[in-house]
């Protein structure tokens, strides 16, 4: 039997739930195949152990740093596109989208172009002036994971400080509090919501990013194969071990998702 | 439906025609019609592209589909049941893991022979000579471990003692990509197949390896069990086998088997 | 306690008043005003029909609105002036303001929401909070401290959005359509209240209000915005407040 519906009036008509069935089951599918295939006997021998042990560590701290950057650079420009009507605010609107919908690989040979050390705008620069090569590095991989989990948090933080209604800052402001005060003790706090949902996201598309990574900052065990090229590799040579890993990957998606229980989904607001 | 009386036709016609499974040319043997999907190692790309267009030629109403990438992942794909008709391999290793899983009964044919060689930025800026030099460069590119070009890779760098710590290496998961980290990237060089080399003209400068502490990459063909397009398939690798085919693979650098 | 519509009448004697120069257009020359009153320790009511431009206007003298031509000066200091392009905006101007439907900072306890104007002075949490519960316990309201509005009435979420707006003593009080959220009941009980609350006061309370009990109960004097008796051209809504 299906949980009680919340009142009458909103009653799911029979095709909604046809439809969510579908859905489920074909998201969950996958799943379940891929946890039939785990090794459970050696899983946490394959991933403690060699190249998946360092792919899971720098995968997680690369990630990590990537979002933290996106944050950085995306709530301010989140706040440009929702709060300053300027010309062309549309055309950057578009631009911030495009590593949405950029292959990742051409995202890659995008950030090759600009942050490369021989063909790139600035990189050429950068490993003159100050000796720093981006690319094969681990910081090239920040790069390259912060490039496509930002339009992610821009989006969820704008689509977020539009829903504010604006008479809680008018009010605080009308109590004394600068922009700047308002920005910290009341806008902040008010998107606490968007704000978090956005940077899941962006973490979640930052760990599993493997097109712009391979291709920007190449693959080098240790120091720049993130667990989805390690994944991809170990397929061939010790599947186990590749299950184990995806395994693992999902199991700490999961895990953070359930810890934040929804709070995404403007219960609180 | 369609497809299946196209196929009645070539059988019937095919056996019509003599020695159609011999080595001759193109030309004498009949037109042929349907699919055929060929996956071949990455590369054998350019060299496969322009044998199918080739032998498309003379079979107007043929549709080939190409399926590039490493060996080892088309044996991966074949062994999930991809629907691929030929496998044309850039090591006889890979095709006996076919064998082995039972995708393979025929004996591979070997049709070309190739090499390694090194390739660096154009005009060489590092001076690069030898695979010995290779050690003292930041960053190197050579395919994956367990690929045919990065076994082969491996062999020759063991060959001629040479050891690069694995922080300096940019693993590829083909030879294309391989190739594109110096060509595209900031890998100082990589070591691929010589034909890569050369498809790859004057975006990155090649350098040759003798043949003493070279290897020898043998590169196999053979249909795939349960292909329903036997027919085009044979008749392709017969293709591939002659003369004419012979001399396309030339053409792109590879070696006499 | 004389309203009605006799909007000429003035009150000219005793200090600390509060003048309000305002003669100036906003929403793109939709509203025109031409202000020039004398309001000591009054409440004023601020009437007229929805959409006219009574909420606008609050928002002009709080700071949270600029003209788009003309000037507003209170008690002598300029706040806006557009051709000289002065602006003080809403958070260095000596205003408490009440909205419609409260806006209480939901995140924020009762007792935090009254201190929240304090500590923007500077003070300390501990402190402001200290004057907040000094605050809350003269205006009744003590026992809603540590509540969250959501916990809160809407009679309670008035009066705390009142005290918090009183707190710091502010020239201007402004309210917009205080009791318009609440039902009948509790109007009366929380209509009661405010009038004792702001007889306290001193500075001038402008009340926006359309309720003609509200008018006849709480206020001294009555600012009636309407359309001019002439005829409209087109769309536009004229409001011009002649003194």
């Amino acid at each position: 039997m299906i949980a009680r519906e919340r009142r009458v009036g909103t009653e799911t008509p029979k095709f909604v739930l046809v439809g969510a069935s579908l859905a489920l089951l074909f998201l969950s599918l996958p799943l379940v195949g891929l946890l039939k295939r785990v090794a459970w006997s050696g899983v946490f021998a394959s991933v403690t152990s060699g190249p998946a042990s360092e792919a899971l560590r720098l995968s997680l701290i690369t990630s990590l740093f990537a979002t933290a950057i996106a944050l950085l650079l995306g709530l301010p420009l989140a706040w440009v596109l929702a709060r300053i009507d300027f010309h062309g605010r549309s055309l950057v609107r578009a631009l911030v989208m495009l590593p949405m919908v950029l292959p990742p690989v051409v995202g890659g040979v995008a950030l090759l172009g600009a942050y490369g050390k021989s063909h790139g705008l600035i990189g050429g620069l950068l490993y003159d002036v100050f000796g720093l090569q981006l690319t094969f590095s681990p910081l090239g991989v920040v790069i390259a994971e912060t490039f496509v989990a930002l339009p992610f948090l821009v989006m969820a933080v704008e689509s977020g400080l539009r829903s504010i209604d604006p008479r809680f800052e008018e009010s605080a402001a009308t109590m004394g509090s600068g922009p700047s005060e308002r920005f910290w003790k009341v806008t902040l706090r008010l998107l606490a919501p968007s704000l978090i949902a956005g940077v899941a996201v962006a973490w979640a598309r930052a760990l599993g990013e493997f097109g712009a990574t391979i291709t920007f900052a190449g693959n080098i065990e240790g120091r720049t194969q993130t667990t989805p090229l390690a994944v991809y590799l170990l397929l061939e040579s010790d599947p186990e071990a590749a299950y184990a890993l995806s395994f693992v990957l999902l199991a700490v998606c999961v895990a953070v998702l359930i810890s934040m229980r929804g709070s995404w989904m403007g219960r609180r607001s | 439906m369609k497809r299946f009386g196209l196929m009645i036709v070539v059988v019937v016609t095919a056996s019509l025609v003599p020695n159609a499974a011999c080595a001759t040319s193109t030309m004498e043997s009949s037109k042929l019609g349907g699919d055929l999907t060929i996956s071949a190692a990455a590369s054998l790309t350019d060299a496969f592209t322009a044998l199918t267009q080739q032998f498309r030629q003379s079979n107007k109403g043929l549709k080939i589909h190409l399926n590039f990438g490493s060996s080892a992942t088309l044996v991966a794909q074949i062994q999930s049941g991809a629907p691929s008709d030929i496998l044309a391999s850039a090591d006889l290793t890979n095709l006996e893991r076919l064998i082995d899983s039972g995708n393979v009964t025929e004996t591979p044919k070997v049709f070309a022979r190739n090499t390694m060689a090194i390739a660096v930025k154009p005009g060489n800026p590092k001076s690069v000579r030898s695979v010995a030099d290779l050690v003292s460069l930041p960053f190197v590119a050579l395919c994956s471990k367990t690929v045919p070009c990065g076994v082969y890779a491996s062999s020759l760098l063991t060959m001629s003692g040479v050891v690069i710590a694995e922080s300096k290496v940019t693993r590829g998961i083909d030879a294309k990509t391989t190739l594109s980290a110096v060509a595209n990237g900031d890998a100082d060089a990589a070591i691929v197949y010589k034909t890569d080399v050369l498809a790859a003209k004057k975006t990155v400068f090649g350098i040759d390896i003798p043949g003493a502490q070279n290897v020898q990459a043998m590169y196999g063909i053979s249909p795939i069990r349960g292909s329903k397009n036997l027919v085009n398939a044979k008749s392709f690798i017969d293709f591939l086998l002659s003369e004419q085919g012979w001399q396309i693979l030339k053409s792109f650098g590879f070696q006499r088997p | 306690m004389r309203c009605g519509t006799d909007i000429h009448a003035w009150k000219l004697d005793g200090e600390a008043l509060v003048s309000v120069v305002l003669k100036g257009s906003v929403r793109q020359g939709r509203l025109i005003l031409d202000m020039d009153i004398v309001a000591e320790d009054e409440i004023v009511a601020i009437s007229g029909v929805n959409g006219i431009g009574k909420t606008t206007f609050l928002k002009l003298l709080a700071g949270l609105l600029p003209l788009d031509t003309g000037i507003l000066q209170v008690n002598g200091i300029v706040l806006d002036d557009v051709d000289n392009q002065i602006f003080v905006p809403a958070h260095l101007r000596n205003v408490g303001m009440v909205f419609q439907d409260n806006v209480l900072l939901p995140f924020l306890s009762a007792i935090d929401n009254v201190a929240y104007p304090i500590m923007a002075t500077g003070i300390r949490r501990q402190q402001a909070r200290q004057y907040a519960r000094d605050a809350m316990g003269q205006h009744g309201i003590i026992h809603l401290a540590e509540m969250k509005p959501i916990q809160l009435s809407g009679g309670q979420q008035q009066r705390v959005a009142l005290v918090r707006a009183l707190i710091n003593r502010p020239q201007m009080v402004l309210l917009d359509e205080p009791l318009s959220a609440l039902d009948a009941d509790a109007r009366r009980e929380v209509r009661a209240w405010l009038t004792v609350q702001l007889r306290s006061l001193p500075g001038t309370k402008f009340v926006v209000t359309h309720d003609r009990v509200d008018i006849a109960e709480l206020c001294d004097r009555e600012i009636a915005f309407m359309q001019p008796q002439t005829q409209l051209t087109g769309n536009e809504t004229q409001t011009t407040i002649v003194r």
